[in-house]
């Protein structure tokens, strides 16, 4: 495919276009769904396609095709010849590309056992023994449902830098849920975890403690009491801090929203914007993690990038535009859904470093507040720089005591505000697999995390 | 379309010949095109083709799906020799009794292709999003940072071995703009949606004004200090936002598996009594309307809660056979964006279009009757806990509603309560339709929220 792809490439500079990169890409994966102990979905997906991007002056053009002969390929060349040049028309600066020395290489994913060689009645057995732990735990689990999922990306570059590369990735995940009913009151038990690993990421977990854990959960909730309102004393779970760091600072952080002055982070660079006990960095090299990549869509090797080091902050994420665009270098975060999707700058795994303090030291060191715990969702807001997000669950604090476990609620403030009140960091470190949308849709593989963390949030009980 | 067939049928037929006793094949042909606005230009335009097969292969009680995109014929032959590899390995689903039979599917759908917007150019598509850009920067201190317009063009095509044939031309359009306003250190957002099967009922100017309105009334917005309690008139669009516990709680996927509070409760009374609502898989210009749902099975006009009262559940083949009920039309694959690896997924019960019968007020005519409120035009996100109903949401462009009349736009706060309670406590509902995702609804006053700052 390499030679199509060259072909392909060459074919968009002959049309005219400055910079031009072309993409091949196999997805395959597989899904396994028990609902209530039997199989609701067993399937299996494959999908290629190539996709050719050209920049002419400030516009890209770009076509896909799962057709692969050399007429689409060319058809794709000159379509996205013609929408790049109908674009420029409008356009008013244009777009610069970093330049980069030509790489070839050749990458394979780093695991321990391809899931494509273990037995399916292996994977069936772990499903329904998520399923089976679940129901054991309790009568009052009306709903369970357990997911596994595998998926192995092969992908194919070329650009008019003269790079070649193909690399693979390869990831596992799988998650279990539950629902609990009393007198008429439902409540949710969710757990999930995932990584760029093989079939190891199952061998390491046992799904009968897993399943249980999440059941309980849920029926833990059912004589929850309604949390507290207003502005206190919150010390937010990993899963939490990772949201903060994800959803409004990282965002915030990707450098095309910087360009479009639409980022609150736009002028921020040297200044302090948390405490000194904050720092926070996007890490796509990090083994085993779900949003890790050896090369990003543009064929930029990942790298590790702090944002905020001990309460400054230091700086984006980039692609190879927006890093020519800001007099920077590309940091491996031009990322991209799918072949027939557009790269722009994304997240890979996305944290605050952990501290110093237990849990149980930030405990009996808060007069009065909030534990959060499990973050359900949370939504970015890059030009406000506006926080918001779900809580599964809680336990109020009073004279540094655990007290009352609370039904789910919402946190929300300014993020600068929160992070200026950060006064103590965990040790405790977690990083949660989730996949990320921008602009509500182009979802990609990350993950997000931190340790525990003690701020002022605003709380909102429901 | 004849293509589409032969592909599904030279499917079924390598299925039915590896002992397949039932199998179903769903062939989706789309051309989708983009434009993406960054910084007030066209950034991006795109062209995409895709071809795909999703194909269900029962061998009795085991049900095997795989699916792949199409470039040639021995992709069917993986795809078939995949889902039967599957179906074989598998457990037998107790549930599943049968793929559905072959049904007359008659009738008429209006405004779902549309051949105007099929043959578009791209050249017109970014003209008209520059259309948005100039309108919203007319106003001063406003910009559109981002926007997007995409279209798609698809034909669908499934058939199953007990008979069922069905093809289906659609056209989708999908927008979306944000503005911002910025003044001294202050700066803010206005965003805007729009779904249609039709570019020419996209007012690109009436999204410029409202973008750049709402963006301009961030600026004024102070954080709310404290707790309201009272009527909450909410934006039709973030009302699909909340009202999505309506197609959770009628789900029969959710009911059968005990998911749903409105569980065993049909012809109870489940929300005010002037709240009602029909599923209408054949709603001219609905984004998911057709004469057939995702697997064949004819669409039709449903009430699902008529006076307050609960009147159905929704059912896809698979939950109707487990429910011993019929199916009626809501097995969906089609997304409400776009159709791109529509293929890809089995089908899930959802709502063809959901309908919420408009009142006779206009939202400024409802605003000059409540006395205490706040009026949300755009949430952060309007997620809701579709098991309990409780959702806190952080609204990003709200106005607070005081005798009457609107008064100070606010920020910083959430928006909280429980909507299953809210159901019961409908305040008014609006007389300004629009389409969002698969719901056809107006602006909704919900009493017994709490804005909380």
């Amino acid at each position: 495919m390499i030679e199509m792809l060259q072909k392909a490439v060459a074919l968009a500079q002959k049309f005219g276009g400055e910079f031009a990169d072309a993409r091949f890409e196999t997805q395959k994966a597989k899904q396994i769904s028990v609902v209530n102990g039997s199989i609701r979905t067993f399937s299996s997906i494959e999908r290629n396609g190539l996709a050719v991007r050209l920049k002419l002056g400030g516009a890209w053009g770009f076509a896909s095709t799962t057709t692969l002969t050399s007429d689409a390929i060319e058809n794709a060349a000159r379509t996205a010849y013609k929408l790049a040049k109908t674009a420029n028309t409008y356009s008013k600066e244009k777009i610069g590309i970093y330049e980069t020395k030509p790489l070839k290489k050749k990458s394979k994913a780093k695991i321990k056992i391809d899931p494509e060689n273990v037995d399916t009645d292996e994977k069936l057995k772990f499903v329904f023994a998520l399923d089976e732990a679940q129901k054991a735990t309790d009568k009052r689990i009306v709903s369970r449902t357990s997911n596994y999922v595998e998926s192995l990306k092969n992908f194919e570059l070329v650009n008019s830098s003269g790079s070649q590369l193909e690399w693979n990735e390869i990831r596992t995940h799988f998650s279990a849920m539950s629902i609990a009913l009393d007198s008429g009151k439902r409540e949710l038990g969710i757990e999930t975890k995932g990584g760029t690993a093989g079939y190891e990421l199952i061998k390491d977990t046992d799904p009968h403690v897993f399943g249980a854990d999440v059941a309980k959960e849920a029926v833990e909730l059912l004589s929850a009491v309604k949390p507290p309102s207003g502005l206190m004393t919150v010390i937010v779970d990993p899963e939490i801090a990772g949201v903060l760091a994800h959803e409004v600072m990282g965002h915030a952080s990707e450098a095309d929203e910087v360009i479009k002055h639409r980022s609150f982070l736009s002028e921020a660079v040297g200044k302090r914007v948390a405490s000194n006990l904050v720092t926070m960095v996007d890490n796509g090299t990090i083994a085993g993690a779900y949003g890790s990549t050896p090369f990003d869509s543009e064929g930029t090797p990942s790298s590790r990038t702090v944002i905020i080091e001990k309460g400054i902050y230091k700086g984006f994420m980039h692609s190879l535009e927006t890093a020519a665009a800001l007099n920077s270098a590309p940091t491996g975060n031009g990322r991209t859904q799918d072949y027939n999707r557009r790269v722009w700058v994304r997240m890979t795994n996305t944290f605050f470093e952990s501290g110093n303090w237990k849990l149980e030291e930030m405990i009996s060191d808060t007069k009065e507040g909030l534990l959060a715990l499990k973050a359900i969702s949370g939504m970015e807001d890059p030009v406000g720089g506006g926080f918001q997000v779900r809580a599964l669950k809680g336990y109020t604090i009073k004279n540094g005591e655990k007290k009352n476990l609370v039904r789910g609620f919402s946190l929300t403030g300014k993020a600068l505000d929160i992070l200026k009140t950060v006064d103590s960091v965990g040790k405790d470190f977690q990083l949660t697999a989730g996949l990320c949308g921008k602009g509500e849709e182009d979802y990609i593989q990350v993950t997000t995390g931190g340790p525990y963390m003690r701020a002022k949030i605003i709380a909102g009980g429901e | 379309m004849q293509e589409l067939e032969s592909l599904a049928s030279l499917a079924l037929k390598k299925a039915e010949k590896k002992g397949a006793k039932q199998a179903e094949a769903f062939i989706l042909n789309g051309h989708m095109r983009s434009v993406y606005i960054e910084g007030s230009s066209p950034h991006l335009a795109d062209d995409k083709f895709e071809t795909g097969l999703g194909l269900k292969l029962c061998l009795g009680k085991r049900v095997g799906f795989a699916s792949g995109t199409l470039h040639q014929e021995r992709d069917i032959e993986k795809i078939v020799h995949e889902a039967y590899s599957i179906a074989k390995t598998s457990e037998e689903d107790p549930y599943f009794k049968s793929l559905p039979g072959a049904e007359q599917v008659r009738g008429e759908v209006k405004n779902v292709f549309c051949k105007e917007t099929a043959e578009i150019t791209s050249e017109e598509m970014i003209a008209k999003t520059m259309e948005t850009v100039r309108v919203a920067e007319e106003m001063r201190r406003v910009k559109v940072p981002l926007g997007m317009l995409r279209l798609a063009d698809y034909s669908l095509h499934i058939a199953n071995s007990l008979g069922v044939k069905f093809n289906h031309r659609g056209t989708m359009v999908f927008t979306y703009f944000t503005a911002k306003a910025t003044s001294d250190d202050k700066a803010g957002e206005g965003v805007e949606k729009e779904w249609s099967t039709r570019i020419a009922t996209i007012d690109f100017e009436r999204i410029g004004k409202t973008i750049a309105s709402r963006a301009l009334a961030t600026l004024e917005a102070e954080p709310y200090k404290g707790e309201l309690k009272g009527i909450a008139l909410v934006d039709p669009v973030e009302a699909s936002g909340l009202l999505w516990v309506i197609e959770f709680a009628t789900n029969s996927e959710q009911v059968n598996k005990q998911r749903s509070p409105w569980t065993n409760k049909l012809e109870t009374e489940v929300a005010s009594n002037e709240f009602t609502v029909e599923d209408d898989g054949r709603y001219p210009g609905g984004i998911r309307s057709a004469l057939a749902d995702d697997e064949g099975v004819k669409t039709s006009k449903r009430p699902i809660i008529e006076k307050g009262v609960l009147k159905s559940y929704i059912y896809d083949s698979y939950n109707a056979n487990i429910a011993n009920a019929k199916a009626t039309g809501n097995g969906f694959r089609r997304g409400t964006r776009s159709v791109e690896g529509a293929f890809t997924r089995p089908v899930a019960c959802a709502n063809s279009n959901l309908i919420i019968k408009p009142g006779n007020k206009t939202p400024k005519q409802i605003i000059g009757q409540i006395d205490k409120g706040v009026l949300v035009e755009t949430f952060a996100s309007p997620e809701v806990n579709p098991v309990t109903g409780g959702f806190s949401c952080e609204v990003r462009n709200a106005t607070l509603i005081e005798k009457g009349q609107l008064t100070k736009h606010v920020k910083h706060a959430l928006l909280t309560g429980n909507m299953y309670e809210l159901l019961k406590n409908v305040a008014y509902v609006g007389n300004d339709v629009r389409i969002v995702e698969s719901f056809v609804l107006p602006t909704i006053a919900f009493d017994g929220t709490t804005l909380v700052g």
